[in-house]
């Protein structure tokens, strides 16, 4: 079962770099990179949309005899997942206004 | 170094290299191979100067992605119980499916015993609490008494509003 998980600021700053190429997978720290979040602070976020079924990932491909390093763990939207970021990304926009709690600069 | 895709992989400092070892002890048992490996080439992709920052950074969210796992990652492949609402009511249980990627070292006993486990965190302070309070009373040095009934407090205010959070949210 897909349901909507807590759409907190850095969810929302991590589903718009996903939605900015949905068929894009990114790793962690291109994530980090791509919606300007600090390095490391988005894994809980990860972790969550991935749990939801938003997101699913997948180990790199390494050659074991070319690359001696560790593989990239890489993410991406689920179908569900871009649909569903996509409604809560233009309902947030729809409801933004809303939460401003003092007139903008220049207002009376 | 460069790998075949173009990134730079740079050089992993001891020091990012532990902190990053601690974090992951920090998550449940079954996903620590995972993140282990995810985050030491994270660290990896980051020049050498960030790493340290970085796995502070790590360390420091590692309550968050704990909470995050337990919460929203269900086991792989199996019929698992799950909290509807709030970890704490235990009252409230649905049977969940998961059809997720079996490719993930994902096992099932975190995810059964984590209602247990709450439980326990929340009797810690109420025996704690007990004990400062039969000291307080009744015990050679009043001051120790108070300090644990204080420690238990402290420790029970974020349990407390936790549960009253998910109470009317």
């Amino acid at each position: 079962m897909v349901s909507g998980p807590r759409v907190s600021r850095a969810t929302q700053v991590v589903l718009e770099a996903f939605l900015s190429d949905p068929a894009r997978e990114l790793s962690g720290v291109q994530v980090c990179s791509g919606a300007g979040v600090r390095v490391g602070s988005v894994h809980p976020v990860l972790a969550r949309l991935e749990g939801m079924g938003w997101l699913e990932s997948r180990w790199e491909d390494l050659d074991p005899g070319e690359d001696r390093r560790a593989p990239r763990r890489y993410y991406r939207l689920t179908g569900v997942g871009a649909t569903l970021a996509a409604q809560a990304a233009a309902q947030r926009r729809r409801t933004a206004p809303s939460m401003r709690w003092r007139p903008a600069t220049g207002q009376t | 170094m460069a790998t075949r895709d173009g990134a730079d992989v740079n050089r992993v400092g001891r020091v990012p290299a532990a902190l990053i070892a601690f974090g992951v002890l920090c998550l449940p048992a079954a996903y620590r191979p995972r993140y282990r490996i995810e985050l030491r080439s994270e660290l990896a992709d980051i020049p050498p100067r960030q790493q340290v920052p970085y796995a502070l950074r790590v360390l420091v969210r590692s309550a968050a992605l704990r909470s995050a796992l337990t919460r929203y990652r269900p086991t792989i492949g199996e019929t698992v119980m799950t909290a509807k609402k709030s970890p704490y009511d235990t009252s409230v249980l649905r049977h969940r499916q998961n059809t997720g990627d079996v490719g993930h070292t994902v096992l099932g006993a975190d995810e059964r015993v984590t209602a247990r486990s709450r439980w326990k965190l929340v009797a810690f302070p109420f025996v704690l609490a007990l004990i400062g309070i039969l000291l307080t009373q009744w015990g050679p040095v009043p001051g120790l008494g108070a300090f644990l009934v204080l420690g238990a407090v402290a420790a029970l205010a974020p349990i407390a509003l936790r549960l009253f959070n998910d109470m009317f949210t």
